[in-house]
């Protein structure tokens, strides 16, 4: 795709993209049933992003800056959307653009931006988030690895867990403390650190649904350049925040999407034994998290700041998604509790997963916590 | 219509209906111009002054004045008699009344406002052979006042009979394709009362929990009470944006998810508020009790949220697909 020839409107996009997607029907088709073991997935999920990044597609909507096309961020939206409604999986570091690279653009020293961005889009590396640890998880701002200040580096000493996918990332979007141990989210900054630093020991955990996407990291004395500190030295708290918004908001219309197309697959059943009092609550609550998270785009599209109200779009999805997965497993029992080929064992994945939404990204005690002290603004005690 | 211009207008349809104050509101509202902004802007006329109605308690005329304007667009307002539209029986999306062309009679069942003035008509479908007609005519004889639970909503339970030769009929594909114009509008109007409705029950659970202590504190300050009003906001919000998006393509099932999510915002907030409001919520003299009159009604009218769900969980089922809404763009 020329620059000159880039469509710039969410319209246009939308017809481009549907139209590039019926003309190489073939060249995707390998892409509609990934599967296999974890090495085998993120294969075929990263050629899968490769192919769309080469086309144009996941260039669109990132500055050309950071080697994307231009255009407003709604396209990224609508290319995600295009792709689920087509049937196809989320490309490898899909919703890792979504949550960590706009801090990053947006924050981060402009040479790095330009140089780590067509790599992440590119699906040529991987990037990892970490924020939680061990005592730091709802109350993210207790946080306490330790960021040294010595000279153009920082010094990293401490522990990161809930890291998803560490253990394949190139890089690493991380919080540390860099003022005094009681200065909660007044000490905090962030950086950009490469997974091969010296010093750095990876311990993947095995979830409930037996995958080891969530891992836990040790830092013992790992130098990161100064250059690599994303924003303001003790303004980390800023970044995390703009970091959640975006997870809580656009990676969440990633996450309708995929419901939507979750739901559609459903309906596809050959006898469906689900009421349809639940396929409609399905529908409804999905169609719930579409709005709040279509508003979430369209604000950061237009470069409006989001405050608090990603908050709604989490507890939605968590909402939705558990209520999605619970009426899949009631529509297929046998298949989820017995099953043991690759569908049922998506089912099953994806029905354990949903459990979960709830609780990364912020539990939904947090947000409802975040709705009361700073939407509906109820006195604190 | 520009934010600015909006509020401005909020502004001047909240003094017309505190100057009504319940009493005479429809000479208010003809007087404010309200049949020409319901024709020029019907999204901000409907989704502010129905919001407005919720907040108040008020009784309208406005879910007739949205069937008029559907139906007979846009000369037929001026010097016809009042229309009434006949919704189906509460909870239901189905039409009861139905045609006996045995008898030669309409058999008229359902929900509609109350006759304040003589004389009138009235718009129901129908069921007619097996079809769906739409049909208006006159009834001398229609309730002039509410009752049961909920006597002041301007609502009254319809069963009559009607000489079907005295009647205006119109099936076919024309009647097939305006009613769901005039569910759809009367949905929406439900939908925005409701979220004014909520947003009260809302507003004076927070006062009440501000204000009272219990253990030493202010109820406010217990994290249980404060998630409880989260819920309830989350709802509201959701409501709000459905509400607003139903608008979009003012299609049947845009409008099906706005009274849908209004409904559910409408259980959360009875469900919780009262409970946060304790005992001063279950006497008379507090006002939470109109409001849960009233919400209770708006609930059940042109489809309950069971009857709704079904109604798209079988279209999903149908056509093996979901619908495109909200569409990103």
């Amino acid at each position: 795709m020329r620059i000159q020839d880039v469509p710039r409107t969410a319209v246009d996009v939308r017809a481009a993209f549907q139209r590039w997607l019926h003309d190489h029907a073939d060249d995707m088709a390998p892409y509609r049933a990934v599967g296999g073991d974890l090495d085998a997935v993120f294969r075929d999920l990263r050629s899968l992003q490769r192919l769309l990044f080469g086309a144009g597609w996941i260039r669109l909507g990132w500055p050309e800056a950071v080697g994307g096309l231009g255009g407003p961020l709604v396209l990224r939206a609508v290319v995600s959307e295009e792709l689920a409604i087509a049937g196809y999986p989320p490309p490898f570091s899909f919703a890792t653009q979504e949550v960590l690279a706009p801090a990053v653009v947006e924050h981060g020293p402009p040479q790095l931006a330009a140089d780590v961005l067509p790599k992440l889009l590119s699906g040529e590396e991987s990037w990892c988030q970490g924020f939680s640890e061990p005592e730091a998880g709802s109350d993210l701002a207790s946080l306490r690895l330790k960021a040294v200040d010595d000279a153009d580096a920082w010094r990293l000493t401490g522990e990161k867990i809930w890291t998803s996918w560490a253990q394949f990332a190139d890089r690493c979007l991380l919080l540390g403390r860099t003022g005094a141990s009681d200065s909660g989210h007044r000490g905090i900054t962030a950086m950009l650190l490469d997974m091969d630093t010296p010093g750095i020991e990876v311990r993947p955990l095995r979830s409930m649904d037996g995958d080891e996407e969530f891992c836990s990291l040790r830092f013992d004395d790992v130098r990161v350049p100064k250059d690599r500190t994303i924003g303001e030295v003790n303004g980390g708290w800023a970044i995390a925040r703009h970091v959640l918004a975006c997870e809580r908001g656009a990676a969440a219309w990633q996450r309708q999407s995929w419901m939507h197309r979750r739901l559609h697959d459903l309906l596809q059943r050959e006898r469906v034994l689900l009421s349809e009092e639940r396929i409609g609550e399905a529908f409804e609550l999905v169609h719930a998290l579409r709005l709040l998270s279509r508003r979430t785009v369209r604000a950061l599209s237009a470069g409006h700041s989001l405050g608090p109200t990603p908050s709604f779009d989490k507890l939605l999805m968590s909402t939705a998604e558990k209520f999605l997965f619970d009426a899949a497993f009631d529509e297929m029992p046998d298949d989820i509790l017995f099953g043991d080929d690759a569908a049922a064992g998506k089912w099953r994945s994806e029905y354990l997963y949903s459990r979960a939404s709830s609780i990364y990204g912020g539990t939904a005690e947090i947000q409802r916590n975040i709705v009361a002290d700073r939407i509906l603004g109820l006195p604190r005690g | 219509m520009d934010t600015e211009q909006v509020d401005q207008l909020r502004a001047s349809l909240a003094s017309a209906f505190a100057r009504a104050d319940g009493s005479d509101l429809r000479r208010e509202l003809r007087d404010f111009g309200w049949a020409e902004l319901l024709l020029e802007e019907p999204q901000v006329a409907v989704s502010v002054a129905a919001e407005l109605q919720g907040r108040r308690l008020a009784t309208t005329a406005m879910i007739d004045d949205i069937a008029e304007q559907a139906a007979s667009p846009p000369a037929g307002a001026a010097g016809q008699p009042a229309l009434h539209l006949v919704c189906p029986p509460l909870g239901h999306i189905e039409p009861a009344s139905h045609a006996d062309r045995d008898r030669g009679v309409l058999v008229l069942d359902g929900v509609a406002t109350i006759a304040r003035e003589r004389p009138h008509r009235f718009i129901a479908p129908v069921h007619d052979d097996g079809g769906l007609v739409l049909v208006t005519g006159a009834h001398p004889q229609w309730p002039a006042h509410g009752s049961g639970l909920e006597s002041d909503s301007g609502f009254c339970r319809v069963t009559a009979e009607v000489a079907l030769d005295e009647c205006d009929i119109t099936s076919g594909e024309p009647a097939k394709e305006l009613w769901p114009v005039i569910e759809a509008a009367g949905r929406r109007v439900l939908a925005h009362e409701l979220i004014g409705i909520c947003a009260e029950m809302l507003a004076m659970t927070v006062e009440h929990v501000t204000s009272r202590q219990q253990f030493g504190s202010a109820i406010v300050k217990f994290q249980v009470v404060r998630h409880k009003l989260a819920d309830v906001r989350l709802w509201l919000e959701v409501a709000q944006l459905a509400a607003d998006a139903a608008w979009e393509d003012e299609g049947p099932t845009s409008a099906v998810m706005a009274k849908l999510l209004a409904g559910r915002l409408a259980r959360e907030a009875r469900v919780n508020c009262q409970q946060l409001l304790g005992g001063m919520g279950f006497t008379w003299e507090h006002p939470f009790h109109r409001y849960l009159r009233r919400a209770l009604l708006l609930e059940h009218l042109l489809g309950d949220a069971a009857n709704l769900r079904v109604h798209l969980g079988r279209q999903l089922l149908n056509d093996a697909e979901l619908p495109a809404l909200a569409t990103l763009t």
